[in-house]
Order: structure tokens, then C-alpha cells, then sequence
């Protein structure tokens, strides 16, 4: 790889181009791999596709190009606080359009920070909810058998699955 | 910004296209968001779908100290079933433990459970059963004369060590896999009141409030240099602690220290968050009003301090207080809402009392001359909570007490309805 290159182009599942600098690629093992592996010169026509869609890649560039100065070169405490402040406005998303959609993305793409900053995102959704109430919020359908159900609350007289 | 770039581009990575299904997240997935839920929220999490259950039913390596805390009932050797009581749902469950059939409960370590069969001429047999994957560990049988034992671990673990104590003859008793019989060995100094196992050391608790310390790896390594025969006395290497008390003065405000007897005080050595705190719990002095708790008190070791300091606040933990069964659970963890809180038995004023070596409890309310069955099995105590009320709780007196362990969560995922929520 040219040490020139700032920023490399990538293709999203829709076919849509994207810029993303070379630090930021490098959140992302596979892609820190691929910019070893490929010439990324202007006049290349291999352009890397990554497998999500234009709308979160949008997104999962946005967090890397925020994160990528702080990993680095490290950051202080102050920063620090900043970024935590930032991410959390950064995760208010609708969880069945792009929530989703992040979570398999930072785990395909191995983005750890994100990851994590996605998993947390989707825990704090479920806690102190109910069954049907996580049924609701994720758009999950309940395919327990009735029977199963059924044996359940026989063992367990009282007990409500909601 | 974006702009659809025409397809003579090489692909380098196929094109997959998922809907969004939140059911069909990878096991990896799961598992994390999981990891970062409270216990009662794990088991609700379970109950969400089919695939969600899959992932949770496992009982993962990294998940396996997490569970809710129950209490097995005493006195139903001749059951096939064991009466469990799970304390933060309040809900009683009948656990199927034919293997536990004629034999009594001494303790428990996490999930484990600790039974114990009378062979008859003071010989005892000792079996961990872990009542949940039915696995169990026979220990090599022992005199009957022991009050206490230790686990330094899950059974099945490596370097697992278990220790058994006998207060008065200040004997102690080791077994690790692999060697034939108990290894024995006698401590110099008082009697020993109780004792724990953390961060890789057996501690023990002796009348003045110091302590012994046993290196677990130590007690392996005499052990493999071969000088060790069958039923021999043994010599591990013993740090001793002298360990000052705080000022007593603030006691004094209570009564019951006016007329000061140790048979009132009942101590116990508890682990938490690789810590060891000192319970003391007070009994009434009264003859007539025995097994009648008036209040806890609860101090932290400070080896470099080489002092007891006495905490007013328990934060995120949670005390669990039985005679071979103390453990800590973290409120947070657990996602519920109690703070401050000690959990405890009926424990007998004698820990030295076993349940399988004589008929102690037999009558005992007519010899005492007491009114019979009017004491509870087991209560809460709120730490720091002044509000004036005096806390009196009356044990009951002819039921051996109760002991504490953990179901663990992947079997609440498997077996049980989401917990609601009080």
C-alpha cells in the first residue's frame, strides 16, 4: 500500500461509494488487512466492497472517524469523557432499521469498540422489561410451541410469561 | 456523498444480504448482550424466542458463578425430593435429588451442595453433588468429629482443595484430588470460630479475632514432595495475623455488651468480591429468649492495616450468612433492587452442632422450657438502617438450619418462567 493514500474508497452492499481515511479504516482488522493487502492508488479499479448496507456504513464510518485519532494515538481523560458523551448520542437509533444492522456490522467488520457500544446499546433496552415487552421493542415473534408453554406453567403454577 | 458507482468493479467480498431478525442474531451476539444483563433480565431474555433459548440454556464457563440465591430445607433425608425455597421470587420449588436420599446437608459451595451419610462408627462419607447437572465428587471417608468445612472451589476444577476444621482440638483435614485419605494437620493458638477460602488462601477466624492464613498452593506442594504417608500429620506453611479489633466503645450503647459472653456472639468469615468481612451477629443473652438475633455487625479484613474495619455500608453486595454455606451475591448482578442486606438462618448459638451426629434439637423447646415452633427459619437484616425499631429475630429452635446455595441461571433459562419482578 502507497503511504501517500489518506483516504480509500469502498462500495456498500447497495453499491454505493464511500470515503473513509486510512485511520479510520484501521478500527476494522479485516480492513486494515485489505489496505496491506491492496494497492490504493487513484488509477486502481478494485474498489473493496463491504457487506452492509449504504445506510450503516454511513454510520459505522462516522464512529470510526471519531474514534480513530483517540486509538491511535491515545487520548486524555478529558477526551475521554467527551467520547463516551458523544457515543451515546451516536447509539440513539431505531433499533429494528439500524441497531440492528450495527450490531452484525461491528461484529463482521471485528470493530470492538463498537461492538461492545452496540451489544451495551441493545442491553440497556431489555433491562427491567418484560418478555412480550422485548417481543415488542425488537419485533420478535414467539415461536414456542404452546404445549411448551403450556407444560411450563403447569410446573410452575402463578407464573406469567409477560 | 455517496454515488452508485457502475458494476465494473472487481467485488472483492460477496454480497449477503440479511433482513433484519433480531431472533437470528449469532449465538456471539447473544452472549454478549447477555453478558451485560443482570441475572433476572437473563432469564426474561431466555423466554424471548427459541433461538435466544438455545444460546442461554448452556451452561458457559464464563457464566458460571452467576445465579440466584435458594435455600435447600433441612431435615428431609428420607425425601426423594428436596424442598428448595428461592428467596428473591419467593416461590418454592420441589428439586428431584434422589442421590441426596439419607443424607444430610452440611454446606455448599456456589451450586454444590455438600451431603453427608452417617456410616455409623464415627465415620462419615461425604459426597458434592451438584444438584443442577447431577455431577457428583465422593470424598475419602473422615471421623465424624469435624464442625466446619471449606471449599476452595468449584469440585471439578484444578488445584481444588477441601478443608475441614475442628474448633476445639484446633485440627484441620485437607483433600485434594489425588491423594488416598485426609491429610491432617494441628494448629497451635485458640480455637477457631470459623473459616473461609479467597483469593487462592484458606483463612481462619480464632477467639481473638486474628487470623490464620494457608496458601492453597502450598498445601499442594507438601503434598506432592512425596513425604506425606497415609493419615500422617502434614505441614503446611501458616501465616499468622494479628488483627486488631476497632474501638469497642460504639458497643457499648448496646446492652447485651454489659453482660458480655462469647456464647453470644456468633461469627462468621464471609467472601466477597475477594474480600473477607467478619459478621458478627449478636444474640440475645437472655437464657429464656436463646436463638433470638438482635443485630448484625459486619467488618472488612485490612491485612496492610492488619485491622477490622467495620463497614456501614455494604454497597452493591448482598450477604448470604449460614454455617457452612456464607456466601455474597452483587445486587447489581443479580438486578434487584435490595441494598444493605444480610440474609440469614436459624444457625444454631453451637456451630459445633452437626445435623447427622445426635438428636441435639430432640425436645429441645421442652428441655429449654420454651414455647414450642414459634421461631422462623430464616430472615433479613438491613445494615445501617436506624430507624429506631429494635430488630429481634427468633430462630426456630428445632429445625436444623436451613442452607444457602445457587441455582444457577442457565437452569432458571432451561426449566423456569421468566421471574417477575417484585
Amino acid at each position: 500500500m502507497s503511504s501517500s493514500v489518506e483516504a480509500i474508497t469502498v462500495l456498500s452492499s447497495d453499491g454505493d461509494e464511500f470515503k473513509i481515511t486510512v485511520s479510520a479504516a484501521k478500527l476494522s482488522k479485516p480492513l486494515n488487512w485489505m489496505l496491506e493487502d491492496v494497492c490504493f492508488s487513484d488509477d486502481c479499479d478494485e474498489v473493496p466492497t463491504i457487506e452492509v448496507n449504504s445506510k450503516t456504513l454511513v454510520k459505522v464510518i462516522e464512529y470510526c472517524e471519531k474514534h480513530a485519532p483517540r486509538a491511535n494515538s491515545g487520548a486524555s481523560d478529558s477526551d475521554a469523557e467527551e467520547l463516551k458523551k458523544w457515543d451515546i448520542e451516536f447509539m440513539k437509533m431505531d433499533v429494528k432499521d439500524i441497531l440492528f444492522h450495527i450490531l452484525m456490522a461491528a461484529n463482521y467488520l471485528h470493530m470492538e469498540g463498537l461492538y461492545d457500544l452496540a451489544c451495551q446499546t441493545a442491553a440497556d433496552l431489555m433491562k427491567g422489561m418484560t418478555v412480550s415487552q422485548i417481543r415488542k421493542i425488537f419485533h420478535i415473534k414467539n415461536d414456542f410451541s404452546s404445549e411448551e408453554q403450556e407444560q411450563l406453567r403447569r410446573q410452575h403454577p402463578g407464573c406469567s410469561f409477560d | 456523498m455517496a454515488k452508485k458507482r457502475k458494476t465494473r468493479y472487481k467485488k472483492r467480498i460477496l454480497k449477503v444480504k440479511f433482513d433484519v431478525d433480531w431472533s437470528s442474531l449469532p449465538q456471539g451476539i447473544i452472549e454478549m448482550i447477555a453478558d451485560k444483563l443482570p441475572s433476572i433480565d437473563r432469564v426474561s431474555l431466555s423466554k424471548v424466542c427459541r433461538s435466544w433459548n438455545d444460546v442461554l440454556v448452556k451452561d458457559l464457563p464464563c457464566w458460571q458463578s452467576h445465579g440466584l440465591p435458594w435455600l435447600l430445607v433441612s431435615g428431609e433425608q428420607s425425601k426423594e425430593s428436596r424442598t428448595c425455597i428461592s428467596i428473591l421470587d419467593n416461590r418454592v420449588w420441589e428439586l428431584k435429588l434422589s442421590e441426596a436420599y439419607g443424607k444430610c446437608c452440611w454446606g455448599s459451595f456456589q451450586e454444590w451442595l455438600i451431603m453427608v451419610k452417617d456410616m455409623n462408627n464415627f465415620i462419615l462419607e461425604i459426597k458434592l453433588l451438584n444438584p443442577f447437572t447431577r455431577s457428583q465428587v465422593t470424598l475419602p471417608p473422615i471421623w465424624n468429629l469435624y464442625h466446619k468445612i471449606v471449599l476452595s472451589g468449584r469440585p471439578l476444577e484444578n488445584d481444588f482443595v477441601c478443608m475441614l476444621l475442628h474448633s476445639q482440638h484446633k485440627e484441620l483435614a485437607f483433600y485434594m484430588p489425588g491423594v488416598q485419605s485426609w491429610l491432617k494437620h494441628k494448629l497451635m493458638g485458640e480455637p477457631f470460630e470459623d473459616a473461609v477460602f479467597c483469593k487462592g488462601s484458606f483463612y481462619l477466624l480464632d477467639k481473638s479475632s486474628n487470623i490464620w492464613q494457608l496458601d492453597a498452593k502450598g498445601i499442594c506442594s507438601s503434598t506432592s514432595k512425596g513425604d506425606v504417608h497415609l493419615g500422617s500429620l502434614f505441614e503446611p506453611e501458616i501465616h499468622f495475623h494479628e488483627i486488631k479489633m476497632p474501638d469497642l466503645l460504639q458497643l457499648n450503647e448496646v446492652q447485651i455488651l454489659e453482660r458480655h459472653d462469647e456464647n453470644h456472639i456468633l461469627r462468621y468469615l464471609v467472601e466477597s468480591c475477594g474480600e473477607v468481612f467478619l459478621v458478627c451477629r449478636y444474640f440475645h443473652p437472655k437464657q429464656d429468649r436463646v436463638l433470638e438475633t438482635q443485630k448484625f455487625e459486619v467488618y472488612s479484613l485490612d491485612l496492610c492495616q492488619l485491622s477490622w474495619k467495620k463497614m456501614e455500608d455494604l454497597k452493591d453486595r448482598m450477604l448470604y450468612l449460614g454455617k457452612c454455606c456464607s456466601s455474597s451475591f452483587s445486587t447489581e448482578e443479580l438486578g434487584v433492587g435490595i441494598s444493605n442486606s444480610i440474609y440469614f438462618t436459624n444457625d444454631q448459638a453451637t456451630p459445633w452442632w452437626n445435623e447427622w451426629d445426635s438428636d441435639h434439637l430432640k425436645d429441645i423447646s421442652t428441655r429449654l422450657g420454651l414455647v414450642k415452633n414459634v421461631g422462623r427459619d430464616w430472615g433479613n437484616f438491613k445494615l445501617g438502617n436506624d430507624d429506631g425499631e429494635p430488630f429481634s429475630f427468633r430462630g426456630n429452635i428445632e429445625k436444623w438450619p436451613y442452607t444457602w446455595f445457587t441455582a444457577p441461571i442457565w437452569w432458571y433459562c432451561k426449566y423456569v418462567p421468566p421471574i417477575q419482578r417484585v
